[in-house]
């Protein structure tokens, strides 16, 4: 740039065009980075709407099938005829199903919702329960009533709290914005089962989600105390087939009993992960983590190592009874068998690699908690009869006794029919006293699991 | 002043203006990159990483198993084709991925062997919230997963305990969305072949990072790796 005679700057030709060209891009950068950023805006905006429907459509579903649950356990204070009874208890149990996959979405921490997802659960297991005792001929029981009664009373109050979160949202605050904070509503009712403003009877009865199963019984651990120092002997005969190059002890466990848990390093480099239990020294499980690698033995043949290693443990009358392949690995379901008996409650699951046949993971806790001497009744119902039983359009391949676990942890001595139909395989448990069906169970990835007889 | 410099000042201004504006045109409008399912000199991840685990379990030598396909992995990669009967490019594409036993996936979709959807969601979360822990510690994470499934405090179905708002911090921040290794896999099947090391354990935290106090008061039952294990 120049200066004039006096002395102020002067702008040449060639200056002016660099400034205007300089302008130009200038405003052209601003107004192309305003136009992104407007719809950059207007995208999340959308985005932020699409959301807020999803919660919105959330809340309103829940607080329908709440009121539903409501009003049906509030009909059912009346409601005396045995196919009315029925219906509205299925009515309670289906609505239940929504409010917890509701429930779920308005989580916003991850634990909150839990009390009021748990009540949902609980209420409707419990309906289901009740539906089918009247299915299949039974009452009601007084006691039962009253529990209904209180599980409406209690429903009615959840359903007012949650009724509260509405007039938030109608005075224009947004679920998006934060679940937890938007209002008092939600908080309310997350945590008025936890806190006594709500309180519900204790529901013991037949089914998964009864009060009575929260603390299970350990039936098999017997024997003396072991101390978690000098197991390495004990874990080296555990990982038979296995060259142990250094144990180290990791972690101590007391959920449920006492166990040690040890991380082996084999001589291959690969790592194991064993756990033991402090009253025997049992083996709890064990499992490594194993690459897929070709399959060179047959079903058959890992399932006859698997077995041949149960005896070598120790254990007795365990039988294969259920094998799947995957990526190269057997799993093996094994029963203990008691007078031809499939025990299913005492069951071991066994990893077997079918490349070199090496046994690769352990699962032993359904055996360790409930594995005993068994007193079981004999069979009033005999095979020859369920044969002629009608299973649709089954083709039944096999019939045989098996005791299998019923959802409140009793035990329930059945025939185990299996068959094939449409390409799926079945099973069909039948009351072994009574000939009822009791459950059926279909296997979905047929071509991988197979049944051992 | 010259033109001359005026002029290069000029182009350089309109350069960079013309970058920016790329940039940030791109940055809205591009599709995210997709990973193609085909692995070749120059890619690297999770696949690759498997890749090369099996070419050097079978006595292909690729070097130490780092998830970058270079030129020991090339040739590696070149003479398995050659003793396999396939052609000899170098690249692992459909047929030498088969001849592996490997299924390659793309990013936009989930077309993995593993036909069950559950085997995937499980692996994605077990990847997602506990790759780097010892095996066991993963197994211990999909069966937290499974124990809650069962629980009735929680919800119903893998997906639904998975993607519950603010359960898993992974899902939250996205992690959830990295491809699951081989590893995750095998743990997710052992957890729901029923390995649970936590013997019904639903909760779990790192000590280290933990925000939330409530958890704190859970009891803990084991640690294994970084993690508390609670019910």
């Amino acid at each position: 740039m120049l200066r004039d005679a006096s002395g102020r700057l002067v702008m040449t030709k060639g200056w002016k065009a660099f400034f205007i060209i300089m302008a130009i891009l200038m405003i052209s950068a601003i107004i192309v980075l305003s136009v992104f950023l407007g719809i950059s805006k207007s995208q999340e905006e959308k985005w932020m709407a699409n959301s807020e429907y999803n919660y919105e459509n959330a809340y309103y579903t829940l607080t329908d099938s709440l009121l539903n649950m409501e009003n049906g356990l509030s009909k059912l204070r009346v409601a005396r005829s045995e196919s009315l009874v029925n219906e509205m208890l299925i009515e309670v149990a289906m609505n239940s199903q929504t409010a917890v996959a509701n429930l779920t979405t308005l989580s916003y921490s991850g634990y909150d919702m839990a009390s009021v997802i748990k009540y949902c659960n609980q209420v409707g297991d419990y309906c289901r329960y009740l539906a089918q005792k009247v299915a299949t001929g039974g009452t009601i029981t007084d006691e039962e009533r009253s529990n209904l009664d209180g599980l409406y009373q209690a429903t009615y109050k959840l359903s007012k709290s949650l009724g509260e979160v509405k007039e938030s949202l109608v005075s224009g605050n947004k679920i998006v914005e934060g679940i937890g904070k938007l209002n008092v509503g939600f908080v309310n009712v997350a945590t008025s089962l936890v806190d006594g403003t709500i309180e519900y009877p204790s529901l013991i009865y037949d089914g998964a989600f009864s009060d009575s199963l929260a603390e299970k019984e350990v039936k098999s651990l017997s024997g003396e105390d072991i101390s978690k120092d000098g197991q390495e002997e004990r874990i080296k005969s555990i990982l038979s087939g296995h060259e142990v190059s250094s144990v180290e002890f990791i972690t101590e466990s007391n959920n449920g009993f006492d166990s040690f848990m040890y991380q082996v390093t084999l001589a291959d480099g690969n790592i194991a992960s064993v756990q033991i239990a402090k009253k025997g020294g049992v083996i709890v499980m064990w499992d490594t983590s194993f690459d897929s690698q070709e399959p060179k033995l047959s079903v058959e043949e890992g399932v006859a190592l698997a077995e041949q290693y149960m005896a070598n443990q120790g254990y007795s009358d365990m039988k294969g009874v259920y094998a799947c392949v995957t990526d190269g690995l057997l799993y093996v379901n094994m029963c203990y068998v008691q007078n031809d008996i499939v025990i299913y409650p005492d069951m071991i699951k066994i990893k077997v690699s079918l490349d070199d046949g090496k046994i690769v993971g352990f699962e032993g806790l359904n055996y360790i908690y409930n594995h005993t001497d068994r007193a079981i009744a004999q069979p009033t119902v005999t095979e020859g009869e369920v044969r002629n039983m009608d299973f649709g359009g089954l083709n039944v391949t096999s019939i045989r006794l098996a005791l299998i676990p019923m959802p409140n942890g009793s035990e329930l001595l059945t025939y185990e029919v299996f068959g094939n139909m449409d390409n799926y395989n079945f099973y069909v448990f039948v009351d072994a006293q009574t000939g009822k069906q009791v459950r059926v169970m279909q296997i979905i990835d047929s071509d991988e699991g197979e049944l051992l007889m | 002043m010259d033109k001359k410099v005026i002029i290069k000042t000029s182009v350089v201004v309109l350069l960079l203006v013309v970058t920016l504006i790329v940039g940030i045109v791109s940055f809205y409008s591009a599709p995210p990159a997709e990973e193609v399912a085909v692995l070749k000199q120059g890619s690297s991840g999770s696949q690759v990483r498997t890749l090369q685990t099996k070419l050097n379990r079978w006595g292909y030598n690729c070097g130490t198993v780092d998830g970058i396909f270079g030129t020991k992995t090339l040739n590696a990669v070149k003479q398995f084709q050659r003793n396999n009967g396939l052609t000899v490019d170098g690249i692992v594409g459909a047929k030498t991925a088969a001849a592996l036993g490997m299924t390659l996936t793309s990013g936009s979709s989930s077309n993995s062997s593993y036909n069950s959807s559950d085997v995937y969601l499980l692996a994605k979360c077990i990847y997602a919230e506990s790759r780097g822990e010892p095996y066991l510690g993963q197994v211990a994470v999909g069966a937290v997963v499974l124990n809650r499934v069962r629980s009735s405090s929680f919800p119903n179905s893998i997906s639904g305990v998975i993607y519950q708002p603010y359960a898993f911090t992974a899902v939250a921040d996205g992690q959830i969305n990295l491809e699951p290794n081989e590893t995750a896999y095998s743990a997710a099947r052992d957890a729901m072949n029923g390995w649970d090391p936590t013997n019904g354990c639903i909760y779990y935290y790192n000590p280290a990072t933990a925000t939330s106090s409530w958890i704190w008061s859970r009891t803990v039952k084991l640690r294994i790796g970084k993690h508390s294990f609670a019910v």
